[in-house]
């Protein structure tokens, strides 16, 4: 059973620019994700720390860092590779994030793969039940979009 | 063959019973749901990218 994930896009923009921003500038366009929080107390902002010494950490409002995972490659504008832990794995679960920036005539095709799920045994997703989280947040938009369009037909009877 | 069952075992995916009549007897049956959970993680990790990407296309193209 395959246990990556790859994800691809075209950004309007060069690999360059698109490098730059991906990773100086993750702290303004990262969207906090309750599935994959990094830490319990989170969200806090995330930062990459550059170079090929570097790391990408959680800066949380306390003040406290939280090592996501160390740069294993840095190659701008090519290629970039860091480590991806959540404060919830186990010291041996270990995935790794590889991100690949590639010219397409003017454009850039930004392609991200996500590796080693495997290593997040079943127990872990017994434990923290990831698929009851699953089920309770399909829930809980469901209700919002039911709410919002309730919303908009109330507002649209009192017109 | 059997340390490779137990190691299976060991991470949940197949699980181990004895028939009545016989304790020597082995039986080993596929647990379905640790693959599904797996599944439902990649799934939920697909989904996470996707979103982060969107918002980072956005966040450079529209700024």
């Amino acid at each position: 059973m395959p246990s990556r994930v790859l994800v691809a896009m075209r950004v309007r923009a060069t690999p360059e620019r698109a490098f730059q921003a991906f990773t100086m500038e993750i702290g303004s366009w990262w969207r906090p994700n309750g599935l994959f929080q990094f830490t319990a107390q989170g969200p806090g902002r995330l930062a990459f720390e550059p170079g090929p010494e570097g790391r990408l950490v959680e800066r949380l409002s306390d003040g406290r860092v939280f090592e996501i995972g160390r740069i294993r490659v840095w190659q701008p504008p090519t290629e970039l590779v860091f480590g991806w832990r959540q404060e919830s794995f186990r010291p041996d679960q270990k995935t790794e994030v590889r991100v690949g920036f590639e010219a397409v005539g003017e454009e850039t095709r930004v392609t991200v793969e996500h590796l080693g799920w495997d290593t997040v045994p079943p127990e872990h997703v017994a434990r923290h039940g990831f698929p009851a989280a699953i089920f309770l947040r399909r829930h809980a938009e469901w209700w919002q979009r039911l709410l919002t369009s309730m919303g908009v037909a109330v507002a649209g009877d009192r017109q | 063959m059997s340390r490779h069952l137990r190691v299976l075992r060991r991470s949940g995916l197949v699980e181990e019973t004895h028939p009545e009549f016989d304790a020597r007897v082995r039986i080993y049956a596929l647990r379905p749901e640790p693959i599904a959970g797996l599944r439902a993680w990649l799934e939920e990790t697909e989904r996470m990218w996707t979103d982060q990407l969107a918002s980072f296309r956005a966040h450079l193209e529209d700024g």
